[in-house]
């Protein structure tokens, strides 16, 4: 996988396994990741690359040894 | 109603108790001997120069039940990471999924209406709120969103980010 790729993933699991005011600072950290990426790439929409690099963090996420517990049904 | 309830969640920090004494449930009662008005949890005498403040009451009692919204959508996004992101999920549970998904969200756009208020002036609350819209958003498009195929996701990927 391509190092930039990566680096940009992981960010995004950072924001997702946090929350409240943590995720925002690493929300902001992924943007400005990708902000970067759209720098050298004015024709490419934002909002695609965005959606792009979400949906490889979770083909990333499926292939994770280590997964979250499973949260069952609520009883 | 969905068997699966993959997506039902309950808060924390829910469920208080009202206050010993109190002989209605649903959070306002008039004692007209006291001259006392209840109103959830909270009291004020009244006197002929005093009147108790609605307004704080109401802020307080809005930014308690924001707090709590908080929480279960925590809890929403905490089930989407370790059930849907990490694992595969069966077709009922992501039609549940979708389901939850758009009535956080929508609720979530009806609260911002009233935080982003001026006169509310909560701005912590509306940038809290807007991050967990945020992270709602991303959970929804994932599976739901038509607009980009995952060949095309790794069609762009490929070429903004060659090997």
């Amino acid at each position: 996988m391509n190092r930039e790729l990566e680096a940009i993933i992981l960010a995004y699991e950072k924001a997702s396994a946090s929350k409240d005011k943590e995720a925002e600072h690493y929300l902001l950290a992924f943007e400005s990741l990708l902000d970067r990426v759209m720098e050298r790439q004015p024709n490419l929409s934002r909002d695609i690359l965005r959606k792009s690099v979400i949906k490889a963090h979770r083909k990333w996420a499926l292939k994770q040894d280590s997964k979250p517990p499973t949260i069952p049904p609520k009883a | 109603m969905p068997s699966a309830q993959t997506l039902s969640v309950e808060s924390t920090s829910r469920k208080r108790k009202p206050p010993q004494g109190r002989r209605d449930s649903v959070g306002f009662s008039l004692a007209k001997g006291l001259r006392k008005v209840f109103l959830d949890g909270m009291n004020a005498a009244i006197s002929d120069s005093r009147v108790p403040d609605i307004q704080a009451q109401a802020r307080d009692l809005t930014k308690r039940q924001i707090e709590q919204w908080f929480d279960w959508v925590d809890g929403v996004l905490e089930v989407h990471r370790s059930n849907f992101v990490f694992r595969e999920p069966t077709p009922a549970q992501l039609a549940e999924h979708k389901t939850v998904l758009k009535l956080a969200i929508r609720y979530c756009l009806f609260i911002n209406t009233l935080i982003a208020d001026p006169e509310f002036n909560e701005p912590d609350l509306v940038s809290r709120l807007q991050v967990r819209v945020r992270q709602l958003q991303d959970a929804y498009d994932i599976f739901h969103d038509t607009t980009l195929s995952d060949t095309q996701a790794e069609e762009v990927l490929k070429r903004v980010f060659p090997k």
